[in-house]
Order: C-alpha cells, then structure tokens, then sequence
C-alpha cells in the first residue's frame, strides 16, 4: 500500500463530510422538483397516460417464460445522452444522441459471486430537411466516441459530429476513426487517416459554422470555466471565454496564440460566462458580492456597461445573428429569456425549455439541451430542442429509442 | 419489522449519501444537488425499489450514473474557491495541507478517474468490482486507478515539498 493511497482513503473516510440539509429540508426539495416536473408535464398528460396505459398492459403480460415485469427481471437504470447536433443551414439539421440501458445490483449476499452488469448503448443519427418539423432515422457507420476520444468533449455539444474542412458532415468514432457524408448522411465514407486531434496541449473547439478548429490554452493554465465548458465563437473569427477566476473575459483572435485579458469593470467578481456573435457586441453575466448582473461590451471587450441587474445568475447566454441575446437562469426553473438588441428588459422565452445545460447555434438554428436524462424505465424524455425563429417557438427533437 | 418508506429511508440514509455525493462532486452545495435528483429519481419508483430490496444500493447506483452521464449541478449559488497557500516545511499545517491539495487534485480530475478512486478508496470495491459497476474493462478502471493517483501524488509533491509521497505501485 503506498502512502498516496493511504492518504486518499483518509481524506474520503475523513470525518469532514457535509453535514448538508436534513431530512425535512431534503425533503421538502425532492418533493418541490417533483411538484414541479408534474406541473410541467400537465400539458401532455394524456399522451403519457396512454402510453403509461399501453406500457403497462405490454409489461404485465407473461413473456416467453412466463415472467412478469417486477419479478425475476432485473431492474435497469436507462440514460440517454445528446452528443452534438448540427445545422448546415437553417432547414438541414443532424442530431446525434446515445442511450444506454444497465443493470441495477440489487441485494447481493456478502458470500455471493458478482453479479454480471449487462450494459447495452446504442447511437442514433436523426435527419431532417424541414428545419425538425420532422426527423428520419439514418444508419450511423459506427458508434460516436462519447468518451476517450482524445478530445475534450462537452455533453451535448461534443467534438463527434462536425463539418469538416472542406463542407462534408463528419462523425467521429472510437480509436479516432471518422466518416464523412455528401449525400445528408445517407451514406458514408471511411477516412483513410486517423481523425485530427490537433497539436500536443491545444485546446478542440467549434469554430462559428460547427467547423473543428484548434486553438493555443490560455496562459494561466486554468483554460477554461466550469460554468463555460467551451469557448464562445464569433464570426470574425475570436474566441472568448470567462476567466477562471476573476473579473474578466479572455479573447484569441490569432487562434489561441495569444490571449488578450479584458477586465469587465469595476464591482464584478467573477463572471459566469461571456458571448459573442460578431466579436465586436460581447455580452457577459457577472456576479458581484451582493447580486448577478449582465454588462455589455461594443467595442470588442475594450469596455464594458451596466444592462441590468438579474434576479438570479445566469448559467448560459448566447448571442444571436440579429444582436439579440438569450439567457438561461441558473435556477430550479432554469427559465430562457430574451433581451433585444441595445434593449435593457428581459423577455421570458415561455415555449422555450426549462433548464438546458448547453445553448448554441448551429446553422443560424438555436440548440438547447440538458444534453442527458436518466430514469428506471427506457421511456426518457426529448432531450435536444431546436428554434429557428430565436427562441420563441420550440421543436423537440425525439428521444432516442430505448 | 416492515420495511422503511421512503421520509424514513432519507433520514436513515442522508449522511452516507451526502458523502458519497461529496466524495464524487468534491462541493457541498453540488452534492446536495447530486442527492436531491438522485431522491427524486427515486422517489418516482420508491414502491417497486421498497418490494426489491436494497434502497441504498439502488440509490448509490443511480447517484453514480447520474454524475458520470453528463449530470451537472444547478450552480444556484456562486462557487467559493478557497485561499491556497504553502505552508513552511515541517509546520503544523502540514497535515490540512495535504488534505487541501488532496481536495484540489480530486477536483482536477475527470469525472471517471474520480469515480474510480472514490469506489475503490470510499466503498473499498477491488477493480473486478468497479470494472463490472462502471461497464469497463479490469485493465480500464487499473489505468484510471493509477492516472488519478499520479495526478494526486503529483498535486502533493508540488505542494508539500517536504513530504514523503511514496511513489511505488502495486
């Protein structure tokens, strides 16, 4: 046993864990979501209903052996994950998605041998040519890399389905194979050559029209936010992203070869997240020590003003092609909103969905997703919505099947 | 004796979902969120886990999925990062040093790597274990084991430049 693991085990065991909210508190907010989520779910409720009513007749009938649902099957824990989708225009669109169904281990004896974990996933490739009025389903030549690919891939917006340098969609697999299509995925074609990963220490991003592009990190070797996993993409060609910590946005317009420092004024203390479309209009959420703001930049970040206090930080934000900005509350709710251009009050988004994790633009179409969802029954939620109108009406894409 | 419902089974169980939540996320404020949407998960289908045994083991597996399959917190609250100093070789700090600069190298790692050494160094589960719990390969979850370990013995020997980190494997 080294001193290293033994240190670790103590940290772990250490008695310092939080004590964090009781039992009532706990409850009090598990019952709050769930309140929440049945409100939300109200507008489709028949529809679930008939499907719950049909899931449930299929299930309680013996199958070939003679088993009954919640019996001898064992249970399983369901996933689905959104790995990227990609707009070439504002009518084509691609959305890639995975889910995976595992075992739960349940009860095992101490003397007993472990228990085999079946564990099955499965992609998905979905196409449309009406801007997601509808989607048909397209082979995929193999499984998206959805991990260990070699690039840092951000759920739901990830590194695997590209526009690569010459115009063709491309998808990234395992052991850094890619496709490439010409014909909207109806077919594809093997690289012949192993995927670029780009230079030793770069950082892989999107450019603005979902193009792969590697940029230098920035010099203070904390590259990048949690709350902005990625940097923000403008069309002439910056990149910008919030500063770990700190008052300030950093900007490469020379691909990461230097970084520029842009304090954004006096009274911030952090910033959440900075956005861009033209990398001359930067907007950023930044909070104070008594409050969350949103400040403005247009003259390329050299200096910043006040727009308008916000009742709660914000956890994303994105610049669209007409200078409007859409905003995601980092709340229980997570509501959208939006702020017009030089306008200095909100709007609420009410069709937009609640609580995405990743908000971008894709072919002048907006994405926004929770990027996974997780449940007990293989019956999971859309995960991807897509606006082509900048957010005031919502098309969900569907889940990908079980 | 009947079987626990579920305000019960989050009164008896909260402490030791709260830190394995902590062990995972590394921040209160995200492991409480990480155990709230694991209860309302659970809560959804509290009967059939109640019939099938096991709640607590249900609730660590649905916990890990949940953090490993892209779950974030929802950031309700600003992250307070804290001081970080080095202390003077042989101080009486040294030992809350460690303990630091161990807090920060778990942070810097993915999310597997630290799964991997929370489910071996926490739950004591042998690599078989984890390899079957996470759906990867023995040889998998010994490189994750061994990548994390460096980062951390890395992380310490940066730090406490006197200490004896030991930088044999096994």
């Amino acid at each position: 046993m080294t001193r290293i693991e033994d240190l670790l085990r103590e940290q772990l065991r250490s008695g310092d864990a939080p004590a964090g909210p009781g039992r009532d508190v706990m409850l009090a907010r598990v019952g709050r979501v769930r309140r929440r989520r049945m409100a939300a779910a109200g507008a489709g409720f028949a529809a679930i209903l008939a499907a719950v009513v049909a899931v449930g007749l299929s299930v309680m009938r013996p199958g070939p052996s003679g088993t009954q649902f919640g019996s001898d099957v064992p249970p399983r824990v369901y996933t689905a994950d959104l790995v990227n989708a990609v707009f070439t225009d504002a009518r084509h669109g691609y959305v890639v998605q995975e889910s995976c169904s595992t075992d739960v281990i349940t009860d095992v004896p101490d003397d007993a041998p472990t228990p085999d974990v079946h564990r099955r996933c499965a992609g998905q490739l979905l196409a449309t040519a009406d801007a997601g009025q509808t989607w048909q389903a397209r082979a995929l030549p193999g499984d998206p890399a959805v991990k260990d690919a070699a690039v840092d891939l951000v759920p739901g917006h990830s590194l695997m389905l590209w526009v690569d340098g010459t115009g063709r969609l491309a998808l990234g697999g395992y052991d850094l194979r890619y496709w490439t299509t010409t014909d909207g995925g109806a077919t594809w074609q093997e690289s012949a050559t192993p995927r670029d990963t780009g230079p030793a220490g770069s950082l892989a991003t999107f450019t603005i029209d979902d193009r792969l592009t590697f940029l230098g990190p920035p010099p203070d070797g904390v590259p990048l936010k949690k709350s902005q996993p990625s940097p923000a993409a403008a069309t002439d060609g910056s990149f910008w992203t919030a500063c770990a910590a700190g008052p300030c946005v950093r900007v490469t317009r020379d691909h990461g070869a230097t970084w520029q420092r842009k304090s954004v004024g006096d009274g911030a203390a952090s910033v959440d997240w900075v956005a861009s479309y033209n990398g001359h209009t930067v907007y950023a959420a930044v909070r104070t020590d008594t409050h969350a703001q949103l400040v403005r930049s247009t003259d390329g970040g050299a200096t910043w003003s006040h727009v308008l206090d916000l009742e709660q930080p914000s956890a994303n934000g994105l610049v669209l092609p007409d200078g409007d900005l859409i905003l995601v509350e980092a709340s229980d709710t997570g509501d959208m909103s939006r702020l017009a251009s030089g306008a200095t009050q909100l709007h609420e988004l009410a069709d937009a969905p609640a609580h995405p994790s990743v908000l971008y633009l894709s072919g002048g179409v907006v994405v926004a997703a929770p990027a996974s969802d997780a449940g007990d029954g293989p019956e999971l939620a859309s995960l991807a919505s897509v606006s082509t109108d900048g957010g005031t009406t919502w098309i969900a894409v569907p889940p990908p099947p079980a | 004796m009947g079987r626990p419902d579920f305000e019960q089974f989050v009164g008896e169980s909260l402490p030791a979902l709260m830190r394995h939540a902590h062990a995972l996320t590394g921040d209160v404020h995200a492991g409480e969120d990480l155990v709230q949407d694991t209860l309302v998960r659970m809560a959804d289908v509290w009967r059939r886990i109640d019939r099938e045994g096991n709640p607590l083991g249900f609730a660590r597996t649905v916990m890990l999925r949940l953090y490993l399959r892209g779950w974030h917190a929802r950031r309700r609250r600003p992250t307070m990062q804290p001081l970080v100093e080095t202390a003077a070789a042989g101080d009486a700090y040294e030992t809350v040093d460690v303990r630091e600069s161990l807090r920060l190298g778990l942070a810097q790692l993915p999310r597997l790597q630290r799964a991997v050494l929370v489910l071996g160094y926490l739950d004591d589960l042998a690599d078989e274990d984890i390899s079957v719990l996470l759906g990867r390969r023995p040889a998998t979850i010994r490189s994750l084991r061994a990548r994390g370990l460096r980062v951390l013995r890395d992380r310490l020997s940066a730090d406490i430049t006197d200490l004896e980190v030991s930088r044999d494997t096994h």
